[in-house]
């Protein structure tokens, strides 16, 4: 990090309480503290939704699997658009005219008063610690590029988060969030760019392509029909399509985007600008990533990306690791050589043989580095891969000072907006869904704009300060958290399944849709548990959605028909 | 039934009602999956 690259970091910073204060004054009551006084245009609740679907791992992540893998991940956002056409046609409105604060609170009005609070308590505990994981993750990664303490970064990035949502409110939150993700769009375009620009100039982007795309990277698309395979088009588009239902239809991070909207039309058109605009998005990452594994044919990359592990590894097994990397090198070389003339060979006879050998030596060169892998995860004594390391590596390596400042800052948006929109919904749904309640059940009389917007804020700096300590003590609780994480993602689908009974079956079965979402969640947690207790592999967690719904919408109507011909008979 | 106030971005072009909205982001997005899947063939192993 150089002054100029600080001088961005400092720019960022800068701007967003400049934002932050400048949109978030003048909050009078919950209205305008959690849904914005309803004001906002489509294009600033369009980027706030998908800088909240952003994460810090979006951008790091996901190129390191393009890396890695190739650009198989895509298909899972295929159902993305036709998601949105769906909630622009059915709960959008819904929501829209209901006037509701929480996606949940609609759900009292057709399913009663036990299946808001069971679905908004899902939301909760599904929810409480998700903010631990996007605020640790960049952390880890942001501390090992930096060398900076871990804890200080956790700090940065969950106090800062914190203060100024708790200050500013949404209309602030979603103000930064435009922002944010402009930043984000930037520095994804930078990097692209960045990574053609540093592609030797014997090798121009087509011949880059068709290199990569002789490894397979850029397999976008599987047909195959296997249900347990979480990267086909028919995964993608079924199990993804309830899943993309499930997060922008039920989930208050994404559904209070969209609620701040200054009429129907501009909350519509801010999924509709989602609709167009998610997959580019995603592709022109993935795209990065796959050009960064053609870049490294021609710059040798680390034999670990990670170079905390790659010491540690080094210092446990000097004798191996050595022998290890003398391969790696000769590896690479032969790799190198043959990428070349595999790139030069556009259109000659030779081209398929030229092919074999560049994809033989490749493979080649793979396996010395799983080898690597896999002794750094014997000396680790855990699974562990160093994914999340390829992007940080490049740009801390290979781009210019600014440029670096800017991708930094990308990567802190990305995190820190999706920090804010998960503490925006869990302050939301403790405040309307419990709190005020429950509260007017012991207090007669209204309360005050300032005694709620009090409430507010507490709400925020609780669920802030859960996130940052938790993220703080990830070391310790890692499986933990991330086991309820895991279990928190049980209920899209049930929760989804009672949003379907409210809205398409209000007389028939929105009345039991609490035994419903109960029924839908044990019917996830058995698809996901029986499978793993037998030691086979299941069917992919994208359909655990599709089970949810489907569950709890059946149980429903059931439980539904069976009272209304009880209390037929019972008139009879 | 939409209401005035309830209009996609422009009235007096194509997009005059919703529904030619949601068939244009549909028709898009099976235009990017028929590319993608041009993309990976030109450039499958």
């Amino acid at each position: 990090m150089q002054l100029l690259d600080w001088i961005v970091v400092a720019a960022y910073f800068g701007l967003i309480i400049t934002v932050g204060y400048w949109t978030g004054r003048g909050n009078r009551g919950l209205e305008d503290y959690f849904l914005a006084r309803r004001s906002m245009p489509w294009y600033a609740m369009g980027l706030s939704v998908m800088a909240t679907q952003a994460s810090a791992i979006t951008l790091v992540g996901t190129t390191g699997q393009a890396y890695v893998d190739g650009m198989r991940f895509i298909q899972i956002y295929f159902a993305l658009p036709i998601a949105m056409v769906i909630l622009c046609v059915t709960l959008v409105p819904l929501f829209y005219r209901a006037r509701v604060f929480t996606a949940y609170e609609y759900l009292e009005q057709r399913c009663g008063p036990h299946t808001r609070s069971l679905t908004s308590l899902l939301f909760l505990f599904g929810r409480a610690l998700s903010g631990a994981v996007v605020i640790y993750a960049p952390s880890v990664v942001l501390s090992v590029v930096f060398s900076l303490d871990e804890t200080l970064t956790i700090l940065i990035i969950g106090g800062f988060a914190t203060i100024y949502t708790a200050l500013g409110g949404m209309r602030a939150v979603m103000w930064v969030e435009t922002w944010q993700m402009l930043i984000i769009l930037l520095g994804i375009l930078f990097c692209l760019g960045s990574v053609i620009w540093g592609l030797p100039d014997e090798v121009s982007l087509g011949e880059a392509l068709r290199l990569a795309g002789s490894t397979g990277r850029l397999e976008t698309l599987s047909f195959d029909t296997d249900p347990r395979q979480t990267y086909t088009v028919w995964t993608g588009l079924l199990g993804g399509l309830f899943l993309m239902l499930s997060y922008f239809g039920c989930d208050q991070s994404q559904v209070q985007r969209y609620l701040t909207g200054r009429s129907l039309r501009e909350s519509r058109l801010s999924l509709i600008f989602n609709a167009f605009a998610k997959l580019p998005v995603q592709f022109v990452i993935l795209l990065t990533g796959a050009l960064l594994f053609v870049f490294y044919q021609f710059e040798k990359p680390p034999v670990l990306f990670d170079p905390v592990t790659l010491a540690e590894t080094r210092a446990a097994e000097p004798e191996e690791m050595a022998a290890m990397e003398a391969r790696y090198e000769t590896a690479f070389a032969e790799r190198r050589t043959a990428a070349l003339d595999y790139a030069e060979a556009d259109g000659a006879t030779s081209e398929a043989a030229l092919r074999e050998r560049y994809v033989a030596a490749d493979l080649a060169f793979q396996e010395t580095r799983a080898e690597a892998v896999r002794t750094a995860a014997e000396v680790k004594g855990e699974p562990w891969s160093d994914t999340n390391h390829v992007f940080p590596t490049f740009v801390f390596t290979q781009l210019p000072p600014g440029v670096v400042g800017l991708i930094l800052i990308a990567v802190l948006a990305a995190a820190m907006s999706t920090v804010e929109s998960e503490l925006s919904a869990l302050s939301t749904a403790s405040v309307v869904d419990f709190y005020r309640r429950f509260r007017n059940r012991f207090v007669r009389g209204p309360t005050s704009d300032r005694h709620d917007l009090i409430a507010g804020r507490i709400g925020i700096l609780f669920w802030g300060t859960v996130a940052t300590g938790a993220a703080l003590y990830m070391g310790r609780l890692g499986s933990a958290v991330e086991a309820v994480n895991r279990v928190g993602s049980f209920f899209y689908g049930p929760i989804l399944g009672a949003f379907v009974l409210a809205a398409v079956f209000p007389s028939r079965g929105a009345r039991r849709a609490f035994p419903a979402v109960l029924s839908g969640v044990a019917a996830v947690w058995a698809a996901d548990l029986i499978p793993r207790s037998l030691g086979v592999e299941g069917i992919s967690y994208l359909y655990y959605n599709l089970i949810g719904t489907a569950v709890t919408v059946l149980v429903g109507l059931v439980l539904g028909s069976r009272a209304r011909a009880g209390a037929g008979e019972g008139n009879g | 039934m939409e209401t005035s106030s309830d209009q996609p971005p422009s009235p007096r072009g194509f997009f005059r009602s919703w529904r030619r909205l949601y068939a244009a982001v549909l028709l898009t997005a099976f235009s990017v999956y028929v590319l993608l899947f041009v993309f990976s063939r030109i450039f499958a192993p």
